[in-house]
């Protein structure tokens, strides 16, 4: 059974690295520009961790994450921001994202950890 | 002689030789031409044959020919057949034509003939050949500088058949020539490229360094209508040469691109150029879009008559269904547009249903169709309304005939003139009536006829009808109507004798005089004295004379007037003669007639009128003197002002109202207090015709009146001076002060000023039946100026053409539904902003669900901003939750104003609105202006005030500083302490704006953690974060927060040290006091001062006892510096002093007082020798023991006897070192 990954952000460059860099034979990575259809994605791929950008088209990553927060408790999500403000980091922590990584200078260790979670699940 | 000869004979024969070579080449030439023709039939004729079998063995047919035949002819032939045969045998033939060697011989020619209609009619031919070989040498012939204009364009044209591209770019390159011939030629062949030559026409548009090739391509581009130009078209379109624009504004309409709607909008607003602005309104009318409408509407008002033209054609095209702009148009200024506006009625099939209408039983139908078909006339249709003057609908027949009056087209005449035997009655009336009014002389005989009709109705309106001729045509028929006054009908004769009067000429007068004035019938006497009266025959004098006694009334008051017309000794002595006789009426006509003499021929009248001792005479006098219209007339009127009969002094105002002078206005307002209430309404009603702006605050004190009936006179007189000299300051009036008269008068007084929200509010007063029922009964009673102006404002505020006309049924044009639809209709169609303000102005007092509707619809679509922002702010003012739709659109609204109103409302309505509406408030957070962003933040404070959350997560996805600011603004205004954890995050962040809004958000928390997290900031590196929280600063101070200060003492920055000083000074904690005493001792004077003053205006005593222990520790200088600004404390010192009940304060106040400046301060410190406190009156003596002053004796005399010794003792040392 392969493990899904879902990724959203507005940065097609940003998802083509994440596609290939969490990519594995077992592990399908679903990258989305914007909001719109990640319940209805989440729900049909049981994806192993989302990934969500902040600042994005639409409703924003904060916004997404309660979303998913209160029909997924046990999902692990990613926040991921261009913004470096405390605040930030803090309310990432209050809608509930399992860590917040700051862009660009935690985007390989936000990778590893993702990788690292992935394998850890074993899904 | 035979030389002679000889030479004859020698010209004889050279000239029968010429003659023979002449007739010889002209048969040759014949024989020739028979030749070729027949040579042509004949190739002709075998070609259609190898048509038939397409071609087969043509080769060996056209090479027979070749042998054969004249080259010439055979080459015209073949190239006709080229151009005849179908594309499936023209290669074949092509190739034929090829191998028989006549492609050769153009190509060879369009180089190499010598003659340039020679290379280009081969040109020509190659083209129509269609050989593509031909494209290299036609390019080399268009390339060659040296090469004849006309030949490349000949060229240019060969190419554009052969469909080559490679000339595309050549073609392009041509266009920057200004030629006016070549010009369209080459963008005509550039068309016929299509989409090939797109690329090289965008970058001509784009780079060309002429205008010319700018402006060509732009228009190629649009012929060929390609939606690629559409974005580089929109880059031109405000070019700096009109021409380019005009033709981008053409281009883009061919295109059709919806696009370009918004820009070809912008264009017809702003673009300074009339032809270009029309333009645009033309190519939006072919872009199709309805959503244009509007502006063109707004169009239709443009100075420049070609724009409203154009706009009314786009107008007419996009919004056929809705004719009101076009009926407008109608009334336009310029008769061009007029007559379009027309056209497009009759078009839109507008005109066959207004004669249908016509025909209809409903009279609003009739009226519609009737007014427009008068517009319609006027702008010179009026030919297409003859047929229907044979309409077997009588009532149609009836109508147009009227129009055709209203229009007063002369042609018409004869047509009218034929309805004059029409069966109905009604029909012939209104022919005649319109005969009237066209004034045709061709038909004055036939209405002669009408004047001995049996039916007077008929010959009432037929002599009205005459009366209105030219008199050049009236002086044709007065012999025959000499003869009608000889007829036996008595009004035959009275009409005859109307229509006599109004031609001119001596004959006429002597007929008026010898038989019409002598007349058995009273009536044809009672004309001809008035015509001769109004005509000046003076020898009718004593006829006229007679006629003052005459049984019938209506002939004495004639009579009168006549004298009074022709004047003189003998017509005043026959009027003062009929005076003691005269009725009513007829004492009118006469003090009329005697006033219109001049004031100076009236002393002998009013000797008599005011030497009578009847009442009725002096009244008389007043009304003589008021007839006058002569400021010398005025000093009588006056006295009569005091005259004991109150009969007198209501006629001599109302006298007086007629002679406007300064003198007739004073004596009006010393007469406002007169003893009679009716004076007084009389007097009130004078200065409303005559007074201006300086009376209105005099009226305003009536409004006080005790009787009701002069507080409501006093009302309309203050709208009347409102509607002549701007009615703001009249409304203000009547809207404050007017609340106590009778409310028919004071609506009647607001529609009279003219303001909009008056004539709203007098609308609003109209939807109750029964108060409309008394304006409508008080209207009746008013003055017909009066009237006519309440009905012209109230019906059509703003209005350019009064729709009132004296007669017409005022009940039926006050109908309140119909007024507020006026108002709509103003708002929603007028062209003038200032019209539709002013609807909005008065919609604004009417409360009604149409209404709100409209103020809507003007909030969401009106052009005009003033408009919108008006609209916006009346529907703010009734929030209801249907609104919450209409401003969350309006929320984006492009202007400011409007945006502010908008998002204020969506705060008021923050109870109903929903996700669709929180979009506006959200994107207009952190937005320009200040005023947009401030909006939006108090309408978010309120919409999330219970679910600050949502309002944070979305706030959190912001990314513009400015945007997070604002959003942390709204978090204060909510101050939900929820919201002091993020805040506290944001307080630390590396921006020092954000930290700055954090902290001050913080500040508005009532909450014991959001002032911890705000203290937390005290030591922030940048000053303005600091200084906000020091002023912030609780009044009580939490436990710890002093000491946390005292390190604020060594602030490095002046303005925090000063801002913490006077914080200190209002907080209760007793330590606050010692970190004042540490800033007294600051090394700037702005501190010292700050911290001084704090203490000054301590409320415990602890505070001004350190105060004057520091002030004594200030260095000289800096108690110089101080003294200044303290001095202002000085006065709440005195009444500290003097009131408080605290002995201990009153002390200090002294202490203080002296402490400041002893001298300065000395009255203040003297009231403490009066108080009950023995302690006090010594220090005050003490005081004032530092200073010497004149006055010191005179203050210390009130303890000299004090029954305190030291006291005494101390105030007489005093008393003595003053001696």
């Amino acid at each position: 059974m392969a493990t899904h990954i879902v990724c959203v952000d507005d940065d097609p460059g940003v998802l083509e690295i994440l596609r290939k860099r969490l990519s594995r034979p077992n592990v399908t990575v679903h990258a989305v520009a914007d909001g719109d259809e990640l319940a209805a994605l989440v729900s049909d791929t049981e994806p192993a961790l989302v990934i969500l950008d902040v600042v994005l088209p639409g409703r924003n990553g904060y916004q997404l994450c309660r979303e998913l927060r209160g029909d997924h408790p046990d999902l692990p999500i990613f926040l991921f921001s261009g913004k470096s403000e405390p605040a930030d980091r803090f309310w990432a922590e209050q809608v509930g994202a399992t860590e917040f990584f700051e862009k660009p200078m935690d985007l390989r260790k936000m990778i590893d950890r993702a990788a690292e979670l992935v394998t850890r699940t074993g899904r | 002689m035979t030389l002679l000869i000889a030479i004859s004979a020698a010209l004889v024969g050279a000239s029968a030789l010429a003659v023979l070579v002449f007739a010889g080449r002209l048969a040759i030439r014949r024989i020739s031409e028979r030749k070729l023709v027949a040579e042509s039939r004949r190739i002709h004729l075998l070609l259609e044959e190898a048509r038939k079998s397409d071609y087969d063995q043509l080769d060996k047919l056209l090479f027979d020919m070749r042998e054969n035949i004249d080259l010439d002819v055979l080459d015209a032939e073949v190239r006709a057949e080229l151009e005849s045969c179908d594309d499936r045998l023209s290669e074949r033939l092509l190739a034929a034509v090829s191998r028989l060697g006549i492609t050769e011989r153009y190509l060879d020619r369009v180089r190499n003939a010598r003659a340039w209609a020679e290379r280009a009619r081969a040109a020509t031919i190659l083209a129509s050949i269609g050989d593509p070989r031909a494209a290299a040498p036609l390019l080399e012939a268009m390339q060659d500088p040296r090469e004849d204009r006309d030949v490349k364009l000949a060229c240019a044209e060969a190419l554009g058949r052969l469909a080559n591209p490679e000339v595309i770019p050549i073609l392009c390159a041509g266009l920057a020539d200004v030629d006016e011939w070549s010009s369209p030629r080459l963008a005509s062949v550039l068309v016929g490229f299509g989409d090939q030559a797109v690329e090289a026409l965008l970058e001509t548009l784009d780079h060309s360094p002429s205008l010319n090739g700018r402006m060509w391509s732009a228009q190629v581009l649009g012929k060929i209508g390609s939606s690629r130009a559409v974005s580089a078209l929109l880059d031109h379109l405000h070019d700096r040469s009109e021409k380019m624009r005009l033709s981008v504004a053409n281009a883009l309409g061919d295109i059709g691109d919806l696009r370009a709607v918004r820009p070809l909008v912008n264009l017809i607003l702003r673009d300074p150029i009339p032809a270009v602005r029309a333009q645009a309104a033309s190519a939006l009318g072919a872009l199709g879009d309805r959503e244009a409408v509007p502006i063109l509407v707004t169009a239709m008002g443009d100075p420049e008559y070609w724009m409203r033209f154009r706009a009314l054609e786009a107008i007419e095209v996009l919004a056929p269904e809705d004719i009101t702009p076009i009926e407008e148009a109608l009334g336009d200024s310029n008769a061009e547009v007029r007559r379009r506006a027309a056209l497009a009625l009759e078009r839109l099939g507008h005109l066959d249903e207004s004669f249908a209408n016509l025909g209809s039983d409903d009279p609003a139908r009739v009226a519609r169709g009737r007014a427009r078909l008068i517009s319609v006339g006027r702008a010179g249709l009026s030919e297409r309304f003859v047929r229907h003057l044979s309409d077997e609908n009588d009532a149609v027949r009836e109508n147009v005939a009227l129009i055709l009056g209203e229009v007063a087209a002369r042609q018409h005449g004869p047509a009218l003139a034929r309805l004059l035997g029409d069966d109905n009655q009604r029909v012939v009336l209104a022919a005649v009536a319109a005969l009237g009014a066209v004034g045709d002389p061709g038909t004055a005989g036939a209405l002669v006829e009408l004047l001995a009709d049996s039916r007077e109705e008929v010959r009432s309106a037929a002599a009205a009808a005459l009366r209105r001729y030219p008199g050049k045509a009236l002086a044709a028929i007065s012999g025959a109507l000499a003869i009608r006054l000889e007829d036996p009908s008595d009004r035959c004769r009275y009409h005859s004798t109307r229509v006599l009067a109004a031609i001119p000429g001596a004959e006429v007068d002597e007929l008026l005089l010898a038989r019409a004035a002598r007349d058995h019938f009273a009536e044809v006497r009672l004309a001809a004295v008035t015509a001769l009266g109004e005509r000046g025959v003076t020898a009718a004098v004593d006829v006229i004379g007679d006629c003052l006694g005459d049984p019938y009334g209506p002939l004495r008051v004639a009579a009168a007037d006549a004298l009074s017309a022709l004047g003189g000794e003998r017509s005043i002595d026959l009027l003062l003669a009929a005076m003691p006789q005269a009725d009513r009426e007829q004492r009118d006509a006469i003090c009329g007639g005697i006033a219109a003499l001049g004031f100076a021929a009236i002393g002998p009248a009013l000797d008599l009128l005011l030497g009578s001792g009847d009442d009725n005479a002096r009244v008389g006098a007043a009304w003589t003197l008021g007839k006058t219209l002569d400021a010398r007339a005025v000093p009588l009127l006056c006295a009569l002002l005091g005259d004991s009969l109150s009969r007198v002094r209501s006629a001599a105002a109302g006298a007086l109202a007629k002679i406007p002078t300064g003198d007739s206005i004073a004596a009006l307002r010393t007469a406002l207090d007169d003893p009679n209430q009716f004076v007084r309404a009389a007097v009130v009603n004078a200065l409303g015709h005559n007074g201006g702006a300086g009376d209105l605050d005099a009226l305003r004190g009536v409004l006080a009146d005790p009787d009701g009936y002069v507080r409501g006179r006093a009302a309309v007189a203050i709208g009347s001076i409102g509607g002549r000299s701007g009615g703001e300051r009249a409304y203000e009036i009547l809207e404050s002060d007017a609340g106590d008269c009778d409310a028919p008068l004071r609506a009647l007084a607001l529609g009279l000023c003219g303001i909009p929200a008056g004539l709203g509010t007098a609308v609003e007063m109209m939807r109750d039946a029964e108060l409309r029922a008394e304006i409508v009964d008080l209207l009746g009673r008013e003055s017909p100026a009066r009237r006519e102006r309440f009905l012209a404002s109230v019906r059509r505020p703003g209005a350019r053409v009064v729709d009132y006309w004296p007669g017409d049924d005022v009940a039926a044009l006050l109908r309140p539904d119909e007024l507020i639809d006026g108002l709509i209709d103003t708002l929603r169609n007028r062209h003038d902003p200032v019209a539709r303000i002013g609807a909005v102005e008065s919609l604004a007092q009417i409360t009604d669900e149409q209404v709100d509707g409209a103020l809507q619809g003007a909030l969401l679509h009106d052009p005009h901003p003033s408009v919108r922002l008006r609209a916006a702010e009346i529907l703010a003012a009734r929030p209801r939750p249907e609104l919450a739709d209409t401003m969350a659109v309006a929320a984006r609204d492009p202007h400011d104003g409007v945006r502010v109103v908008a998002l204020r409302a969506l705060g008021e309505l923050r109870s109903v609105i929903h996700a669709g509406h929180v979009g506006p408030v959200l994107a207009a957070i952190g937005a320009e202006p200040a005023a947009v962003s401030a909006a939006a933040e108090s309408a978010a404070a309120a919409v999330f005030a219970r679910r600050p959350t949502e309002l944070i997560d979305w706030l959190m996805g912001r990314q513009r500083p400015a945007e997070i600011a604002a959003g942390l603004r709204v978090l204060g205004k909510i101050g939900d302490p929820e919201t002091v954890g993020l805040l506290q995050q944001f307080a630390a962040s590396r921006d020092p704006g954000l930290r700055l809004e954090a902290v001050r958000a913080l500040a508005a928390i009532d909450h014991p953690a959001a002032i911890a997290a705000m203290l937390d900031g005290l030591f922030d590196p940048d000053e303005r974060v600091r200084a906000a929280i020091v002023a912030a600063l609780p009044e009580r101070p939490r436990a710890g927060m002093i000491e946390r200060l005292e390190d604020l003492c060594r602030d490095p920055a002046v303005g925090v040290r000063t801002h913490l000083a006077t914080r200190l000074g209002a907080m209760t904690a007793a330590r606050a006091i010692d970190l004042l005493e540490i800033l007294a001792g600051d090394h700037s004077v702005e501190v010292q001062v700050a911290a001084l003053r704090a203490m000054l205006a301590s409320s415990d005593a602890e505070g001004q006892e350190r105060f004057r222990q520091c002030w004594q520790r200030l260095a000289p200088a800096g108690r110089l510096r101080a003294a200044r600004d303290l001095s202002v404390l000085a006065d709440a010192l005195s009444e500290q002093l003097r009131s408080s009940l605290d002995e201990q304060r009153r002390r200090l106040a002294i202490q203080v007082l002296a402490a400041l400046d002893p001298l300065a301060h000395a009255e203040r410190i003297a009231a403490g020798l009066a108080d009950p406190v023995p302690a006090i009156r010594l220090e005050a003596v003490r005081a004032l023991s530092a200073i010497e002053s004149d006055l010191l004796a005179d203050w210390l005399r009130a303890v000299i006897d004090d029954p305190v010794a030291e006291i005494r003792a101390e105030a007489r040392r005093l008393l003595i070192r003053e001696v």
